[in-house]
Order: structure tokens, then C-alpha cells, then sequence
């Protein structure tokens, strides 16, 4: 297919179109539910990009990603609350402390194979919101959450109006970090060693490579960033509570990412952002929004069974080079 | 003493409930290798239909469980035509009738909610009294759900190994390829397994619902649980998941009476944690043999 310079540019740089585009938003439009709407579409994408390269790069259907969103909520929650510590001192712990966990929990569920590893992690997200709802000694607020822990002090720096754009500011800036730092995984040599495994994992076994190992090292780097929205996110909302743990929603993320395409570059923000707006639309009809979101993310998989993004390429015809496969979840043939 | 006896027996009460959930999802994993998270929409479904049949049409309660076995298997038989049977083999099929499931899940809940609105309903398939035997309290209601399970159990082991069906259905989980060629027709299997899959689920959902409640969503801890039996006995086998299923009844009837109900799931799942550390395939699971 010949393309003109101008679409070739278009089709390499539109990231970053992408960016400038969302970048000079505030300037023409300062609408607070736009704002809002999307400083949680960011803090979303930034969940899915990293979570994606745990299921679609690493092969690792992983479901603890979002416990551990809600985890870096409450590292800050609690040391702002109990402590007085500042969110924006806490962002960086934050994510270390769910790189952390993110570790711990994968040195035994990585030995899994397939659908223990899908169960034992759903296992995991349950026990730590079980954990915290569960919890009276007012540590985590239990039922009722934690807020008042402090912000990063925007409103004194930007003023009222100021401080929603410099929220929606980070928020991008997380957004683009997480970015190319999943682009940078996907074509390291963890990317390829992770190609390799796939490709035939006893023939990369043999040369050395080690599946225990690599998918350890994606883990924890990804739960780096999760960490890091979600202590983001707490501060955003000002509020953390168990109802982040909610399944509805955690299956809703996961759904983005399969729906838009695991494993693809940007299927997964592809899918966060349709998904987003069919809730959004569904917002007037509130009984009606689940219902509707679980019949259009099995509609979407019954037709494109690789997603959305590879489903797009394919009507169009410009498939022109094969989507990256992500590994079979399960080990089990 | 008494207290322990007595929650031993609660605990063999909720281990029978469990063991029909479970056995039923092992059988998807089993042949299908498909994980089915609207297993616990389907338990409240069958709640549902059997609260409609004895509570709102007035007829016969023991038709309840029966009609809603039935009604169940039909939606499991149409589960499987509209849906999984046409995600599996294609591209990302594990993951994606994982997400679909989930999302049917999400779908019958709230199309539950619509129709029967968020208030608790009774489940009328049960029986008022109880009696004391050796200091233990024993209600009618215990008897029937051991009955009906223990019936429903006997059943399925007799279907399973002494029918042609039931021998395909094992062949199938054992070995796909070789049973297909002896002539089995997979997608038939496949369809059964869903049917009958459901059909237990239906039948789990209104003997729990008869000691709990019904509700739009209260099948997604039993799932949870059911899950967490499956990967205790090892996905996919059958005789390991009804050792699980009492084990993990007792389990947490035991936790229940001595730390306290909050305790109970987060330490089922402590437990099963450490369990997989030391026996990733589950305590009764053989480890499957990958070969290169």
C-alpha cells in the first residue's frame, strides 16, 4: 500500500498528535465534567496500559492488578491520614509499596499455571477487600473509608479553577510515562524473550530464558504504576474507600483491555475509551448499565474475537503486519 | 463439645450446597476448559425460577427445584449455542469466555434486579422445624438440602459412569482428541456439559437460597467459593472437588464459630493460597504432564 508522506506522518506520530491534541484541551475548553471525565480516563488507561502488558505481553492472566490500584489509594489514605504525610511525598512509596506487594503476591502465583493463576489472584483481591471492610480499628476506615488525608496543594498553587487543569495535567503526564514505558517493555529484551516464550516456550527455556523470571520482573514493574494511580487517584477523589474493590468494576477494566485487544498497543486504551463512553451514555439510565455493558463487551468478542483494534485494522484492510498474539491465559491444552 | 458437633454439622450442611456448585463448574473446566463466572448468576436465576413456580404461580414447592433444574438446563444448553460454543477455538478463547461469562453475569444480575427489584425474597422450598438429636439441633430444612444434594450427587455419578453420555463426557475431559475420534461428537458433549453444568447450578441456588435468601446478586461469594473448592480439589476433577466441597464447609463453619463469619472467606482463602504454594494443581489434582 503506497500512503503520502502526510498519512505515513499521521500513522506514525499520531500518538503524539494525541497528546498535543489532549494537551491543549484546557485552553479551549475548561468544562469541569469534561475535566473530570477525563482525568479518570487517563487514570484508567494508565491501569489497563500496564495491566495489559501483565496479561497480553507477560501471559499472565493476573486479576490482582486492581486490588493493587486500590492498595496505592490506601498507602497514601492511611499515611495522610494517621501520619500527615502529603500525598504528593507519598506518590513515589506508593508505587514502591505496591511494587512490593506486587512481588510478593506473584512469587507463589507465578509457579501457577493458567486458571489457578486467574483464581488464586481473584483469591487475593478478595482477601485484601475482604481485609479492609472488614476492619474496625479505624486503620483503613473499613466500611467507611478514608478522607480529609490531604492533596498535593494545587488549590493554593493554580487557584479553584487551577486546580482541576493541574490534576488533569498529571494525570496525562502519568498517562504518557506509563505509555512508553509499556512501549519501552514491549520492545525490550523483555519483550522479546516474552515473544520467544510464546513462540515456543521449551525452545527458550533451552536457550536460557526464564519464564519464572521475566514475568516476575513485568509484574512488579507493573504494579509499580498501578501503585502510582491509584495513589494518584485517592488524592483526586479525596476519598478511599472498600467500594473501589467493587468486581463490577474491576471486570469492567479487564473487559477494556480484551475488548480493545490484549496484548496490542493501544487496544486497550482504544477499549477504555469505548467502554467509557457507554457508560457515560448509559448514565441516564442507570438500571440499564450493566445490562448494557455486559451484552456489548460479549457482542464485541463474539465478532472480533482478538478485539476491537484488530477487528478495525481487518474491516479497514490495513493489516498489514500480524498483531501481536498474546500467549494462550491457560497452560492447560 | 456440643458447639463443635453442632457446627461440624452445619459445616456438612453447607459442604453438600457447595459440592453440587462446585462439581458443576469442575465439569465446565473439565471438558471445556472454560472458566464460567455466570455460574453464580445462574444459582440466583434457579433461585428465582423456583420462588416463581411455589411462591408466585402457587403450585406443588417440590416443583421448584425440578422445574428450575430443567428451565436451567435449557438456558444452559442456549448459553452454549449463542455463546461459548462460538468463542471456543477461536483466537483468545480462554480469555475471552472468561470476560464473556462475566459479562452474562453482569447482564442476568441486572436484568434480575429489574424484574424482581433489590428486595430479599424467601426461598418457600423449605421446612419449617427442627428437632434435637444427641444435643444437636437438626432442622427438616438440613435434611431435605442433604437429601436433595446426596440424590443429585448419586445421580450424576451414576450418569457419569455408567451412561454413554456420561462415559463421552469423561472421555472427552480426559482426553478431547481421542474421544473425539471414537466418535464423539464434541460439540454435543460440550452442550451437555453446559446443560447439566447449569442444571446443578439451579438446584445449588434453590437449596442455599432456602437457608439464606434470594437476592439479585448473592451468587457471587457461593461462586467465589465454589471456585475456590474447584482449585482446592483441582480444576477439573470431580472426586477431588467433593472431598474439597466438605472440607471447605467445615472449614469455614469451624472458622465461623471461632473467630468469627468476617474471618471466614479471608481465611479459605489464606488457606488456599497456601495450599497452591505446596500443591499447585490443588490438594487432590494430578499434576498434568507438559511436554515440549
Amino acid at each position: 500500500m503506497s500512503e503520502t508522506p502526510m498519512q505515513n506522518a499521521l500513522s506514525r506520530y499520531w500518538p503524539w498528535f494525541a497528546v498535543v491534541a489532549f494537551g491543549a484541551l484546557p485552553w479551549l475548553s475548561g468544562d469541569r465534567y469534561l475535566m473530570n471525565i477525563l482525568i479518570t480516563f487517563f487514570v484508567w488507561s494508565l491501569i489497563v496500559v500496564q495491566w495489559n502488558l501483565v496479561l497480553g505481553q507477560a501471559g499472565i492472566f493476573s486479576l490482582v492488578q486492581f486490588a493493587i490500584f486500590n492498595l496505592g489509594s490506601y498507602f497514601t489514605a492511611v499515611l495522610g491520614a494517621h501520619l500527615g504525610i502529603p500525598p504528593a511525598v507519598s506518590l513515589i512509596p506508593a508505587g514502591l509499596f505496591c511494587a512490593l506487594f506486587g512481588l510478593l503476591v506473584g512469587l507463589p502465583c507465578l509457579r501457577l499455571r493458567g486458571p489457578y493463576v486467574a483464581l488464586l489472584t481473584l483469591a487475593t483481591h478478595s482477601v485484601v477487600y475482604l481485609l479492609i471492610f472488614a476492619d474496625t480499628s479505624g486503620f483503613t476506615g473499613g466500611g467507611y473509608g478514608l478522607s480529609g488525608f490531604g492533596d498535593y496543594g494545587f488549590r493554593d498553587l493554580f487557584g479553584r479553577n487551577g486546580q482541576l487543569v493541574a490534576y488533569y495535567y498529571m494525570a496525562l503526564i502519568l498517562l504518557i510515562i506509563g505509555c512508553l514505558v509499556a512501549i519501552w517493555v514491549m520492545h525490550s529484551p523483555l519483550g522479546l524473550a516474552f515473544r520467544a516464550l510464546r513462540d515456543s516456550e521449551g525452545y527458550a527455556g533451552a536457550v536460557g530464558i526464564s519464564c519464572y523470571r521475566y514475568q516476575l520482573i513485568v509484574f512488579t514493574l507493573t504494579s509499580f504504576f498501578i501503585g502510582i494511580a491509584g495513589s494518584f487517584n485517592g488524592t483526586y477523589l479525596g476519598l478511599v474507600d472498600a467500594t473501589g474493590f467493587d468486581f463490577g468494576r474491576m471486570m469492567l477494566l479487564l473487559s477494556m483491555i480484551v475488548v480493545g485487544g490484549m496484548g496490542t498497543r493501544w487496544g486497550p486504551i482504544l477499549g477504555c475509551a469505548l467502554l467509557m463512553v457507554l457508560t457515560e451514555f448509559m448514565r441516564d439510565y442507570p438500571q440499564w448499565g450493566p445490562m448494557a455493558i455486559g451484552i456489548a463487551v460479549i457482542v464485541v468478542l463474539l465478532l472480533f474475537p482478538r478485539g476491537i483494534a484488530d477487528g478495525l485494522a481487518r474491516l479497514f484492510g490495513c493489516s498489514g503486519k500480524q498483531p501481536a498474539t498474546p500467549a494462550p491465559a491457560s497452560g492447560a491444552h | 463439645m456440643a458447639a463443635l458437633i453442632q457446627t461440624i454439622y452445619s459445616g456438612l450442611v453447607l459442604g453438600a450446597i457447595y459440592a453440587l456448585m462446585a462439581v458443576g463448574l469442575t465439569l465446565i473446566f473439565g471438558a471445556l476448559r472454560v472458566l464460567n463466572l455466570a455460574h453464580g448468576a445462574l444459582m440466583m436465576i434457579g433461585a428465582y425460577v423456583s420462588w416463581l413456580i411455589a411462591d408466585q404461580l402457587g403450585l406443588p414447592t417440590f416443583l421448584g427445584p425440578l422445574v428450575s433444574f430443567l428451565a436451567l438446563t435449557l438456558v444452559g444448553f442456549a448459553i452454549y449455542s449463542l455463546l461459548i460454543g462460538r468463542m471456543i477455538r477461536q483466537p483468545n478463547w480462554e480469555t475471552n469466555t472468561f470476560i464473556a461469562t462475566s459479562g452474562l453475569a453482569l447482564a442476568l444480575e441486572s436484568l434480575a434486579l429489574l424484574i424482581f427489584g433489590p428486595r430479599n425474597q424467601s426461598q418457600p422450598f423449605a421446612i419449617e422445624g427442627n428437632f434435637a438429636f444427641l444435643n444437636i439441633t437438626i432442622s427438616y430444612q438440613d435434611l431435605v438440602i442433604l437429601a436433595v444434594a446426596a440424590l443429585a450427587l448419586l445421580l450424576m455419578e451414576r450418569f457419569l459412569t455408567k451412561t454413554r453420555p456420561g462415559l463421552a463426557i469423561r472421555a472427552t475431559a480426559q482426553m478431547p482428541d481421542a474421544a473425539q475420534l471414537m466418535g464423539v461428537r464434541r460439540d454435543h458433549i460440550f452442550l451437555l456439559v453446559l446443560g447439566l453444568s447449569s442444571g446443578l447450578a439451579a438446584l445449588s441456588g434453590v437449596l442455599l437460597s432456602s437457608i439464606f435468601f434470594i437476592a439479585p446478586t448473592f451468587g457471587f461469594y457461593p461462586m467465589l467459593k465454589s471456585f475456590i473448592i474447584c482449585i482446592f480439589g483441582g480444576l477439573g476433577n470431580i472426586r477431588g472437588t467433593l472431598y474439597a466441597a466438605f472440607i471447605i464447609g467445615i472449614t469455614e463453619a469451624l472458622v465461623s464459630l471461632y473467630l468469627g463469619v468476617r474471618f471466614a472467606l479471608p481465611v479459605m482463602f489464606g488457606l488456599i493460597i497456601v495450599v497452591l504454594i505446596f500443591r499447585p494443581s490443588g490438594l487432590f489434582g494430578q499434576r498434568e504432564v507438559v511436554r515440549l
